[in-house]
């Protein structure tokens, strides 16, 4: 009997690799206020109001929305910073 | 109560003794919360859930790892703030507040709400007004009550200071 030949885990098929970018998402919930919440993504990113306000307008209206993209680190950090904020964050791959 | 409005360039805000002693109470409460929590992974009270959140959804292996490069950060700088707020909280009359601490104050305002809408059950389908004209109707000297009357409160400085900032 003889053992089968199995690949190494490494040498995966390169196009089953991951390469969407990571996003920041924030979630709605019931108790942070839309201008608070305006603010904290004028204040945290830099953005205009009218891009925090259509941005928190998509947490409001769709449940979330991705507030940042960039390296995996940098979305950690932008999450724990919207953490410190009170915002409910997460980091994903962008879908 | 006065909610804030820019002064030149400072934020002032007036509030009735008795309301500065219900939001010192609340801010205490939470910072008591998360300064004294025993043990890592041990049940946690819903306010401390929400205030430390998943930083992954679907992925509780990187959501571990993430918390425990930066929860311990996270409970400092809150603490922190919460000292901050309490230090210059007067026992009632106006608070000055500046540029600078403005975003201390939200902050801790804000964290203040959120551990108390946890405690409360606030969900989407919460009508605030309602529930709170209802508690009043009922029972206007419990503890519900109490604590619907300071999220008010607090609701209306934390609206009422991100709107002076982004004007």
């Amino acid at each position: 009997m003889t053992v089968p030949m199995v690949a190494p885990a490494e040498a995966t098929d390169a196009s089953a690799v991951d390469d969407r970018p990571w996003v920041t998402v924030v979630w709605d919930d019931p108790v942070n206020l839309m201008t608070y919440v305006t603010y904290v993504f004028q204040k945290l990113f830099g953005y205009s109001q009218e891009k925090a306000t259509a941005l928190m307008l998509d947490v409001h209206h769709k449940g979330r929305a991705a507030v940042s993209a960039g390296s995996r680190e940098k979305m950690e950090l932008d999450v724990a910073r919207l953490h410190a904020y009170g915002l409910w964050a997460t980091v994903q791959r962008d879908s | 109560m006065r909610g804030f409005r820019r002064r030149g360039d400072e934020l002032v805000a007036e509030v009735t003794p008795a309301e500065a002693q219900a939001i010192a109470l609340m801010i205490t409460r939470v910072a008591g919360l998360i300064e004294h929590e025993v043990a890592v992974g041990a049940p946690r009270d819903p306010a401390l859930v929400r205030l430390f959140p998943d930083g992954y959804r679907d992925d509780p292996a990187a959501a571990a790892e993430l918390r425990e490069l930066t929860e311990g950060d996270l409970r400092e700088q809150k603490l922190q703030n919460a000292r901050t707020v309490l230090g210059a909280l007067p026992p009632g009359g106006e608070i000055w507040v500046d540029a600078e601490e403005a975003d201390v104050w939200l902050m801790t305002l804000n964290d203040a709400r959120l551990a108390i809408g946890e405690w409360l059950g606030i969900t989407a389908d919460t009508d605030f007004e309602a529930e709170f004209e209802e508690t009043l109707r009922n029972d206007p000297s419990g503890e519900r009550a109490f604590v619907l009357a300071v999220q008010d409160l607090l609701s209306y400085l934390v609206e009422s200071l991100a709107r002076a900032l982004t004007e």
